[in-house]
């Protein structure tokens, strides 16, 4: 297994295919990248692309049908279902372009959620909750149902819920997809200053190419292959105020 | 002991965390849970009442044997010498010490003459113990007296035979009735288990395909299989509390109510709550761990995205062209079709139900018919070799004069055509008949013991019919010279008739269905010997004999060349054929008895016939009387006097050499009356049957619930009210009428599988054929139609209602009904 502590998340030669009636259709074809710890990685490109497949399976989400999957220093890709689902309950978190909130807890256990998952001890996530509880603006709401709550408000919850556990990699799957021009700008400012602050990793799947800006790199899926499209390492990169 | 509670708080605390947490949830969603309250509510009932009636049949056995017997064992015929040695304590080892001990007590005694030498002869009662010894003990003092009195008594005459009969009543093997009874329940308890969690696991799978997405979103957070295993275990725990008392008391009501009219006293122990809980949460734990352990496999975005029905779609990727369909019937056709996985499975699953009550009630049937059973109170064994009483035409008569000395005494209690003795058959030189029983009413000879075996007609057998092969002559040494084809078996029992002494046997063979005239067989000649048989084996129908069908037998003289010893079945009759020298026996069926029980065919002959076929003299060794089962203790204790009167001074037997044991038949079917399995088959049936509309309506409605976005998709492309409600009925007719076929052949399918198994596979173990007829109850065949028909129907037809509730109530400016997913 090669090693680099340097790299949070490394994706070698990830192929996914699905088959339908006679015809195989490859969704990722040997997809590879390597993400710096702290890094923002978005990728870029249109829809059916493949990017969100991509994104599932270096999330440990989805299988992929060859490949490899690092996640610091340890491969995922060979882990059994269980270990899979206790490493990403501990060391990722995931944010959906529906909010996929569970529609019969309240905002609160939403967001408790990942800390039920993990068995954490009952007050280690205090402190990362009202941190997050008074960044999103959800004092007001943590007792709501989500079907009180709006698109939003829904998103904000969502995100609560990725980073309850303090994850090292967040990945988001177009997380202001669902969202209005207003809403959208207010919840992604509020998702990456909280990353920004925590100095988590970030992979995010977008079609937005001016928060894709944001980033320290944009790959580009187009029809499964993966490409550099700019590096804004150097510097040039627009800042959350700029946007 | 810190340690302890600490453990114990922690304990506690866990225990109380996680019930709290299932307890909102299942709370919270109560309508979605309402069937597991009700499955496993049912469950508990089912396992509460077998707990429970396990319990009172193990008291009401004792309370009845209590009321037959005060004795554990009895000897008789002893000598005097015999007799004092008994109620002396005479064993010169263990005399003091046993009355002390009191390892017996002579509760009566019968003091007789034998008739041949006018000696006294004793019948000694006894019992083991002092009163209310424990079963341990009285079994110990039981081997124990058999080791060092009963080994040396005919010691104490100088006889070199045994000149006594001993007999463990009912009460001596008590103990071994409740170790039985209660092997049956732990078996009836496996069933059971298996049976609640495919209930379960049935309706939990169903949740699982509505909820998926929910454990998506828990997999995508860190759950694993142990997560998501505790959050469905703890849910259904926290149901399995609340059901828990209810599901008890309950029971118990019921099977008070099943067994009070017995006039028992009701038995009850506390250890029903911790079997019953047991039982629940062994059920729990299996229910969840396999639909559990399936999803933890899956991807998570599997989950997430299959939120909708493509999960129960069979070929979501193989599209109909709908293009010139008619709207709405072909278009709800092909989703029927679209949905077969789906509708298959919730077909079977649900109509199974049904299919299980009629076995149960098949199951009352069969306990119904085992208890009418005709079976012998007495069997009398007759030594012929230490006798002078044989089985003839004056011990029939005298046997049957029974009833004359009985009437004469009891006359006033019965009717002038009571008959005290219903039926004599008659066993004698039986060979090994390798799993076959004596249902031989004569003298029998299994063919295969004899190297023989019958030739019959081809279009005698049935297609199909195990146990033949196709007879060849060129592969015989020495052929059988008939015309025609012919099949060949060994699997055949010849039975001697007595022409001097036949009424016992065709009084007995008149209870079965004959075809022909029994009595021609007495007309046997040197040209033609007619023969009754059978036409069945296994219990199963085998054979087409008319009456006039030729068989033959064949009748070994040498071995020309050895056979492989290694050689069985029909390998070895093949082989047999071919390598040894026969002669053949040609004869005319005069009758067939259409349902004798048996394993072989019968085939019954006269006894010359038998003799020249068998190369054997028939004799008669034993002979099992049937008394009328209306008899009560006292008529049984007089026929059983007058009998051995009858022996002794009559026919100048040698009691000493005349047994008549007591086969505690009569008090055995009471005791299997007052166990009331027969009602409990019932009660259980019709539980087992109030799962089926549960099935069928939970299922539904989250199957017509996840399709709503279906409907509102095709109205607002066009579709109308009408079309929606054709689409809902339809789907509901196409169910009733599914329901309607897959019914009747489940029904069908489990009535003839306990048929089969109670006709064919129970005999090999319980070593006695009883012949059960077919049986379909068609009112229970129609209960469970009309249960499937109505349950496929209204089981569309209400979330159709539910559907259009809402929309109405949404397009009247009402909020509707917001589902939980």
């Amino acid at each position: 297994m090669a090693t680099n502590t340097e790299y949070m998340l490394q994706a070698e030669s990830v192929i996914k295919q699905y088959r339908q009636s006679e015809s195989v259709i490859t969704a990722v074809n040997r997809a590879n990248i390597k993400i710096e710890k702290g890094e923002f990685v978005a990728i870029i490109g249109s829809s059916g692309s493949g990017k969100s497949t991509f994104l599932h399976i270096c999330a440990g989400l989805d299988r992929a049908n060859a490949g490899r999957i690092i996640v610091d220093d340890t491969e995922i890709t060979k882990m059994g279902a269980d270990q899979l689902g206790r490493f990403r309950g501990e060391n990722m978190g995931f944010i959906y372009q529906r909010h996929n909130l569970i529609p019969q807890f309240t905002a609160l256990e939403n967001i408790l959620l990942p800390t039920v998952m993990c068995n954490k001890p009952d007050m280690s996530y205090q402190e990362s909750l009202r941190e997050l509880v008074e960044h999103l603006g959800l004092s007001e709401r943590l007792h709501h149902l989500p079907s009180e709550l709006s698109g939003g408000q829904c998103q904000r919850v969502a995100i609560a819920r990725a980073l309850i556990n303090n994850p090292q990699i967040l990945f988001a799957d177009e997380p202001t997809g669902n969202l209005d021009r207003t809403n959208a700008d207010e919840v992604l400012k509020l998702l990456l200053k909280i990353r920004e602050t925590r100095g988590q990793t970030l992979l995010m799947v977008t079609h937005d190419l001016a928060i894709a800006e944001m980033a320290d790199r944009i790959f580009r899926m187009d029809n499964g292959i993966l490409t550099l499209d700019r590096d804004y390492k150097g510097g040039n990169k627009r800042t959350i105020d700029s946007y | 002991m810190q340690l302890r509670s600490a453990m114990l708080e922690r304990i506690w605390e866990y225990l109380t965390r996680n019930i709290k947490i299932a307890w909102k949830s299942v709370f919270f969603n109560f309508k979605q849970y309402c069937v597991f309250f009700a499955a496993i509510f049912i469950v508990q009932l089912l396992y509460g009442m077998m707990a429970i009636s396990a319990t009172n049949n193990n008291s009401v056995a004792f309370q009845q044997i209590k009321e037959e017997y005060d004795y554990h064992y009895v000897i008789r015929n002893l000598t005097l010498s015999q007799y004092n040695y008994l109620k002396d304590y005479k064993n010169a080892d263990r005399g003091t010490f046993d009355e002390l001990k009191q390892l017996y007590v002579i509760v009566d005694y019968d003091k007789r003459v034998n008739a041949k030498d006018e000696k006294e002869v004793y019948d000694v009662y006894l019992r083991f113990g002092k009163e209310g010894a424990s079963d341990t003990l009285v079994q110990s003092y039981a081997k124990q007296f058999e080791a060092d009195y009963l080994s040396v008594l005919s010691n104490i005459e100088g006889y070199s035979y045994k000149n006594y009969q001993e007999d463990a009543t009912l009460l001596l093997e008590y103990s071994d009735r409740v170790a039985s009874n209660n092997n049956t329940f732990w078996i009836i308890t496996l069933l059971l288990i298996v049976l609640s969690v495919f209930l379960l696991m049935s309706i939990y799978n169903i949740r699982m395909n509505q909820y998926k997405f929910t454990y998506g979103v828990y997999m995508t957070f860190g759950a694993d299989f142990k997560m998501l295993f505790g959050t469905a275990f703890w849910e259904l725990f926290v149901i399995m509390l609340v059901t828990y008392i209810p599901a008890v008391v309950a029971s118990t009501a019921i099977v008070y109510f099943i067994y009070a009219p017995s006039g028992f006293t009701f038995a009850f122990s506390a250890l029903v709550f911790l079997q019953v809980f047991v039982f629940s949460l062994l059920v729990v734990l299996a229910s969840v761990f396999m639909p559990m352990r399936i999803t933890s496999m899956r991807q998570p975005m599997s989950l997430i995205i299959t939120e909708d029905n493509s999960n129960l779609v069979s070929s979501p990727r193989k599209s109909f062209n709908l293009l010139g369909k008619k709207f709405p019937l072909q278009y709800e056709l092909y989703s029927i079709w679209r949905f077969r996985k789906y509708n298959i499975q919730l077909l079977t699953t649900a109509i199974i139900f049904c299919a299980l009550f009629i076995c149960g009630l098949y199951l009352a049937n069969i306990y119904t018919t085992d208890l009418d059973y005709p079976r012998a109170q007495y069997q009398m064994e007759l030594d012929l070799e230490n006798t002078y009483i044989s089985y003839n035409s004056a011990l029939s008569k005298d046997l049957n004069e029974l009833n004359e000395s009985f009437l004469k005494e009891y006359g006033d209690d019965f009717d002038e055509d009571f008959k005290a003795l219903n039926g004599i058959e008659t066993t004698g030189n039986a060979t090994p008949t390798d799993g076959d029983l004596d249902v031989a009413q004569s003298p029998v000879t299994e063919a295969k013991y004899i190297n023989s075996f019958m030739l019959v007609n081809k279009k005698d057998v049935k297609a199909f019919a195990s146990g033949f092969f196709v007879y060849r002559t060129k592969d015989a040494y020495s052929p059988y010279q008939g015309e025609g084809s012919y099949k060949v078996t060994n699997d055949v029992l010849y039975k001697a008739v007595d022409p001097n002494n036949y009424e016992d046997l065709f009084n007995f063979l008149s209870q079965y269905t004959i075809e022909g005239d029994v009595e021609k067989i007495l007309e046997s000649n040197k040209d033609t010997q007619y023969v009754i048989v059978g036409d069945s084996k296994s219990n199963i129908k085998t054979y087409k004999f008319d009456v006039g069908d030729k068989i033959a037998v064949s009748t070994y003289k040498s071995a020309v060349t050895a056979v492989d010893s290694n050689l069985s079945g029909k390998s070895l009759l093949r082989r047999q054929i071919k390598n040894y020298e026969y002669t053949y026996t040609d004869l005319e069926v005069c009758a067939v008895i259409k349902d004798i029980p048996s394993g072989s065919v019968p085939v019954y002959m006269l006894n010359d016939t038998y003799q020249a076929v068998t190369g054997r003299a028939p004799t008669v060794t034993k002979l099992n009387l049937y008394t009328n089962p209306d008899l009560d203790d006292e008529h049984i204790t007089f026929i059983e006097n007058e009998m051995r009167t009858m022996l002794i001074e009559d026919n100048e037997g040698d009691v000493g050499a005349v047994s008549v044991k007591n086969m505690n038949t009569l008090a055995e079917n009471n005791i299997k009356k007052d166990e009331h399995y027969n009602e409990l088959y019932i009660a259980i049936s019709i539980l087992i049957l109030c799962i089926s509309p549960i099935i069928w309506f939970f299922s539904q409605t989250l199957y017509y619930f996840k399709r709503e976005k279906e409907f509102n998709v095709i109205q607002s492309l066009g579709a109308n009210g009408s079309d929606i409600r054709i689409i809902y009925l339809l789907g509901g007719l196409s169910m009733a009428v599914m329901s309607l076929i897959v019914s009747i052949a489940l029904s069908y399918l489990g009535s003839y599988l306990m048929f089969y198994a109670y006709n064919v596979i129970v005999p090999n173990f319980s070593q006695e054929y009883v012949r059960y007829t077919f049986y379909m109850p068609w009112y229970a065949l129609v209960i469970s139609v009309i249960m499937s028909v109505a349950c496929g129907f209204f089981s569309a037809y209400l979330p159709y209602r539910s559907y259009f509730k809402n929309r109405y109530s949404l397009e009247n400016g009402g909020s509707g009904v917001e589902h939980d997913e």
